[in-house]
């Protein structure tokens, strides 16, 4: 069961989920991409955050199961999902909340990834876009 | 077209300067290397072409005259671009670039063992990055370039996998061995700039 597979369900969930918001077939495929890679970005960094936790309990987990710890690793496989996320996002012609948005993906997803890898409280007051 | 002032996100009345700015901003929000293998490589080359459209529709009103200065989208080395024809694996890659990645998939896994070459793995590679299979991609294509280091195609994906890896995108960067709450030297230099601006609307004119 490699890591792909473990978050696919998740994934797959959400870019359908996203997918149906689509008003035409262009829409639906960049939103089915966001929607993937955010459907993934959640159900890892909850399996990171999930990591010691899972460990003492013997509870699956992706990670633990492809016999990883490293936190540069890990943080590697969430930053590529946000990446191709982010980049599917700019092909939207977001209208309404876009500067909430863009501050999202800019700070607050990295921001809460770095969080939790460092199992740190976030920064508050973040900078905006 | 639609209202070129609208695409480039100007008012009509902004500078030439204004323009510029924004073109440029948006020709690298868009730029095909930012999605070289990506599913939505034709979405972003469309949009490229739209924003080059209007660029050259408003310096054309603006009377520009010779040049507007606009790149052109084509000239990269795009997917698209490559010589299939060579390839014998020229129906996967047809495959592959009208998304049945199950088709294109069921010919690669026929390949024997003893086939499966540097091209081989490169195209397992698009398939998985296709499903949103980062890691199973990244494998593939690292696999792909260190068979055939010298091939441009196998290199760009590798580079495309290290860059998503990085995510610097201009906002923070995702390190999880830095503590974000210390000053960067961004931070510092943002807080001395306005400090200057704050003490220069102090002083009187």
């Amino acid at each position: 069961m490699t890591i792909d597979k473990a978050a696919n369900p998740t994934a797959k969930m959400i870019s359908d989920l996203a997918a149906l918001e689509g008003g035409n077939d262009l829409q639906k495929r960049v939103l089915s991409e966001f929607g993937y890679q955010i459907g993934r970005w959640v159900y890892l960094i909850d399996a990171a955050d999930d990591y010691e936790k899972d460990k003492k309990s013997g509870n699956f987990n992706p990670f633990i199961k492809a016999d990883i710890n490293d936190k540069d690793y890990i943080n590697s496989v969430l930053s590529q999902s946000l990446a191709r996320a982010y980049d599917a996002y700019n092909l939207l012609d977001i209208i309404d909340f876009k500067p909430i948005i863009d501050n999202m993906m800019l700070y607050g997803f990295p921001n809460k990834q770095n969080a939790v890898l460092n199992n740190r409280q976030e920064v508050k007051n973040e900078q905006s876009v | 077209m639609n209202n070129p002032y609208e695409v480039l996100g100007v008012s009509p009345s902004a500078t030439d300067e204004e323009i510029k700015k924004a073109y440029r901003e948006l020709a690298k929000k868009y730029h095909p290397d930012n999605y070289t293998d990506s599913p939505l490589a034709d979405v972003a080359e469309q949009k490229m072409k739209e924003v080059n459209e209007a660029y050259d529709e408003i310096n054309k009103m603006r009377q520009k005259g010779k040049g507007t200065g606009s790149q052109s989208a084509g000239g990269y080395n795009s997917y698209n671009s490559y010589n299939a024809q060579n390839s014998k694996y020229y129906s996967v890659r047809i495959y592959i670039q009208r998304n049945m990645i199950n088709e294109a998939e069921r010919i690669l896994n026929e390949a024997p063992i003893s086939e499966r070459d540097a091209e081989w793995n490169f195209l397992m590679g698009m398939c998985a990055y296709r499903r949103g299979f980062n890691e199973q991609a990244n494998t593939y294509f690292n696999t792909a370039c260190n068979m055939d280091p010298n091939n441009a195609e196998y290199r760009t994906a590798v580079n495309n996998m290290n860059n998503q890896r990085a995510y610097n995108y201009g906002g923070y960067t995702t390190n999880p061995n830095v503590n974000s709450t210390a000053c960067s030297v961004c931070d510092i230099c943002s807080a001395i700039m306005c400090a200057d601006c704050l003490c220069s609307c102090c002083r009187s004119c």
